[in-house]
């Protein structure tokens, strides 16, 4: 790879070049309810030249065939060429500390067919023996090693690794589910133990009525309801422009003081760590919110010199100048226990996952969340299963009406966060 | 072609080899945000191999040899048992768009997304910044099997889309425009660019001042790109096989039973120009088109290959992928609510208290417990039988089979809907809508009390 890259990289040195170049291999079982549907072995290269010119134009080429790169250098070429000059374009990274961050256990990398066979074997019974039905299951093993490389010597290259794993249980109709990525040991049992407890508290679903409730945020509803618009709103493009509810409010109270958020890549074994960026900016660790005040965005390295900053090392792709994306988002632990939280409410709304997250209004930070999995709280104890429901609000109205921050976070995903619980928030039987 | 002798070992196997070619556009307000072209080639092998299904997906399309040979490795864990009877097909078929994207300049592509831009923002000053984008794919597909099929295809798709982002003072909203259809340039060039901008605008302006929509239940009248949409989302999901024999779906030993109201006959297939639209399926099935719903009752399911084959029905040409790197299962191609006789003026006249919806941004059903919720574009409510304030971030919920009771009226005319790609079991592919106005008696509006 590093051979390639360095030939592509030399063979234009008037322009700005830029390389990536992703190579995957996976395996995977798919299930449909308890029986195997199919086994996949798959192997795909990507290559993605992003050129430059002097005056800010640029074009982008990709393709499956790493052979014929020259045709991919001249095609991104042509298309600069008829692009627009752009005065904002200073340069690309130069050569920065990369972070040395570990990202997966490498007893990972030798993972069969067979061992997935085992997993899902070990699911299958516990499953079986806690009578809930099957509904269904996927798991996966794979790598892929990614190759990041410009003209002024940048040149990181690493390998991720990992076993994924999700199961779907059911039982009267009402399903349950987990699903979790393994960078270190695989850990079929936690995947379902989750699976079948959520689908067995689920059961016998009632109603409760509208009003507004203090209401409990657990990871999954957090990251859909909250955390989503959170974060293109500290996009650093969007902050720059002016486009996003926080602009012109660095340094300002945004949140609760209760409040603290950071970006940070380069957590050991983090879902979204890196050791560096899309671009070759080394990982890094930013402070987003800190106790309620808006303390810095996401950037790339276009949008941190359009903004006068530094890079926070977020360039999440080279398809498109400016693309920026989070990497680990990390809401700090607040100090009060679960049990703490729960048993303080008198009656409440215990939210653990919404659907059709994607109806909310990240610029306005209008949401309206179908629930998909809450529960009841009556003095001080989940009671039961709420059958249907709505929450509504405003995400940035929401934040400044926290109670109490969870002492337990959860990592499910590259959004690490324990539970929080809101003052008052409109809930729709 | 030649097929290497390894492939004997499997009681049937098939083969997809896809070589597409992409190009997109992308600018806000004057600059140019992003300019791609891209390649790819790969391909599928797949097999049943003593009785179950294997895969193997890879770019590597010149060694064939080894894309069997590791499919059968693959037959090392044991799977469901599928016998799989096919016809065996021999054609050759192209979608010739009237403006080739890959023919016509780049250059001249690119002004025109340029000037849309430029035309959206001269709008008004409210409009703070415009965001306008064009793409195109060119996919040729060869499909092989071991019945002696092989298919040549050719198909081109071109979606365009302009947003609009308006401030006034802290409010700050977000309107979108787009399309997305088989065909070429023509499906941009053709639409005037002054219309466009001005349509987007106006939308973007009236959700400044739009008000939340009350929370409560009230008779909902959509358009026909709802209407579309619901279908697809509330009923099409439902009848795909896979969800029957997951028991996922509240479609479920309904066949020949009743489960709409009268009024809806809804059936999934091809519409001209449909995004969703293909004459073969990724398996080499012709896509028929098929009853879903006739006159408010079941009439049948879309099968893939494998359901078809658990299900012992035929299959309807509805295996699809969304590339060589997944596995085919049921998918809709374009779903069709056949007319009724109400003009869209009759709907709502005799409507004391509701809402009149339009478009759609996003939509999701929980199959198992039969919930459905989607969200409007633009909303407005309806006051004694008139469309008065406009409403914002409106999401609408129900249950499946209580609100197919309550249709009860459906408009003259289908339009066809802003092509889009719909999502499920991690494949993404593309879809269309052809429906009228339709009319519900009750629905769980969402918003929020003010």
């Amino acid at each position: 790879m590093e051979e390639l890259s360095n030939k592509i990289i030399k063979r234009d040195k008037r322009n700005n070049i830029e390389l990536g170049i992703t190579e995957s291999t996976q395996t995977s079982l798919v299930y449909e309810k308890d029986k195997l549907l199919y086994p996949h072995f798959s192997h795909s290269k990507r290559m993605i030249i992003r050129v430059t010119l002097p005056d800010g134009r640029t074009g982008v080429a990709t393709t499956s065939r790493t052979d014929t790169w020259e045709e991919t250098l001249k095609q991104a070429t042509k298309l600069a060429r008829i692009s627009e000059k752009d005065r904002h374009f200073k340069g690309l990274p130069v050569e920065d500390t990369k972070a040395s961050v570990k990202l997966f256990e490498p007893a990972l990398l030798d993972m069969s067919v067979e061992d997935l066979g085992a997993h899902a074997k070990l699911m299958l019974d516990m499953v079986k023996h806690a009578k809930v039905s099957m509904h269904g299951l996927w798991l996966g093993t794979g790598h892929h090693r990614v190759l990041v490389a410009n003209s002024n010597g940048v040149s990181n290259s690493h390998i991720r690794a990992g076993v994924s794993m999700s199961l779907d249980v059911i039982k009267n109709n009402i399903t349950g589910s987990s699903g979790h990525m393994f960078v270190k040991q695989p850990n079929p049992g936690k995947v379902a133990k989750e699976a079948i407890d959520e689908c067995l508290k689920s059961q016998n679903p009632k109603p409760i009525q509208t009003g507004t409730y203090p209401v409990v945020l657990e990871h999954e509803a957090l990251q859909d309801v909250i955390g989503e618009t959170l974060v293109s709103a500290l996009n650093g493009y969007a902050l720059h422009k002016g486009d996003s509810f926080f602009s012109h409010k660095i340094g300002e109270k945004v949140a609760s003081p209760k409040l603290s958020i950071v970006d940070d890549a380069t957590i050991e074994y983090g879902l979204g760590s890196y050791e560096s960026d899309s671009e070759g900016v080394g990982a890094k660790k930013t402070v987003l919110i800190e106790k309620g005040v808006l303390k810095s965005g996401l950037y790339d390295y276009y949008t941190a010199n359009l903004a006068k900053r530094k890079s926070t090392g977020n360039c999440s792709s080279l398809t498109a100048r400016p693309a920026i994306g989070a990497s680990n988002v990390v809401i700090a632990r607040g100090t009060a226990s679960r049990s703490d939280i729960i048993s303080g409410i008198k009656k409440g709304v215990l939210v653990s996952s919404v659907s059709g997250a994607h109806m909310s209004n990240p610029v306005s930070g209008d949401f309206s969340n179908e629930l998909a999995k809450a529960y009841a709280i009556e003095n001080g104890e989940v009671t039961h299963a709420i059958s249907s429901g709505m929450i509504s609000g405003n995400v940035f109205d929401t934040i400044k009406k926290i109670n109490a921050i969870g002492s337990e976070p959860i990592q499910k995903s590259a959004f690490i966060a324990p539970l929080i619980l809101f003052k008052g928030m409109q809930f729709i039987a | 072609m030649k097929i290497p002798r390894i492939a004997n070992e499997f009681d049937y196997w098939d083969m997809l080899i896809s070589d597409s070619i992409a190009q997109n556009l992308a600018v806000e307000d004057q600059s140019v945000k992003s300019l791609g072209a891209h390649n790819a080639k790969a391909l599928w092998v797949r097999g049943v191999y003593k009785g179950s299904w294997v895969m193997v997906s890879s770019q590597n399309t010149k060694n064939l040899q080894d894309a069997f040979r590791e499919a059968l490795k693959l037959g090392r864990v044991r799977g469901a048992n599928v016998h799989i009877k096919k016809q065996r097909v021999k054609d050759s078929v192209t979608v010739t768009p009237e403006k080739n994207p890959f023919g016509e300049d780049l250059e001249k592509q690119l002004k025109r997304v340029l000037l849309l831009s430029k035309t959206t923002k001269g709008v008004d000053k409210r409009v703070r910044r415009v965001f306008a984008t064009l793409a195109s794919v060119k996919s040729k597909n060869e499909f092989y099997d071991s019945e002696g099929s092989m298919l040549f295809e050719t198909d081109y798709k071109t979606m365009y889309s302009v947003s609009a982002l308006a401030r006034e003072g802290d409010v700050m909203q977000r309107a979108h425009k787009g399309d997305a259809r088989t065909g070429g340039l023509e499906v941009f060039y053709d639409k005037g660019i002054v219309g466009l901008a001005q349509d987007t605008v106006a939308m973007a302006l009236r959700l400044l001042h739009a008000k939340h929509a009350p929370a409560k239940t009230l008779p909902l009248v959509c358009d026909g790109a709802l209407s579309g949409v619901f279908f697809h989302e509330a009923v099409g999901h439902a009848c795909e096989a896979d969800a029957i024999l997951e028991g996922a779906s509240v479609m479920k030993g309904m066949m020949g039973k009743a489960v709409a109201s009268p009024l809806v006959s809804f059936s999934d297939g091809l519409v001209q120009h449909s995004f969703g639209s293909y004459q073969y399926d990724s398996e080499g099935v012709k896509k028929t088109t098929t009853p879903l719903i006739k006159d408010g009752v079941l009439t049948g399911y879309l099968h893939s290959l494998d359901t078809a084959s658990k299900m012992k029905a035929e299959p309807t040409g509805n295996g699809r992928s969304q590339s060589v790197y997944h596995f085919p299962i049921p998918r809709m191609s374009t779903s069709i609510l056949r007319p009724g006789t109400f003009t869209k003026d009759e709907l709502i006249r005799d409507i004391k208290e509701g809402v009149y919806a339009a478009g759609s941004s996003g939509g999701q059903v929980i199959p198992t417990e039969g919930k459905f919720v989607f969200g409007a574009q633009e909303a407005w409510l309806i006051k004694d039988g008139e469309i008065t304030t406009p409403l914002r971030d409106v999401s609408l919920t129900g249950n499946i089979l209580k609100t197919l009771q309550l249709i009860d009226g459906i408009g003259k005319k289908s339009v066809l809907s802003e092509g889009g790609f719909c999502g499920k079991a991690g494949q993404s592919v593309p879809v269309g809508e052809f429906a009228p106005h339709m009319r519900i008696s009750k629905v769980v509006v969402g918003g929020r009390a003010e």
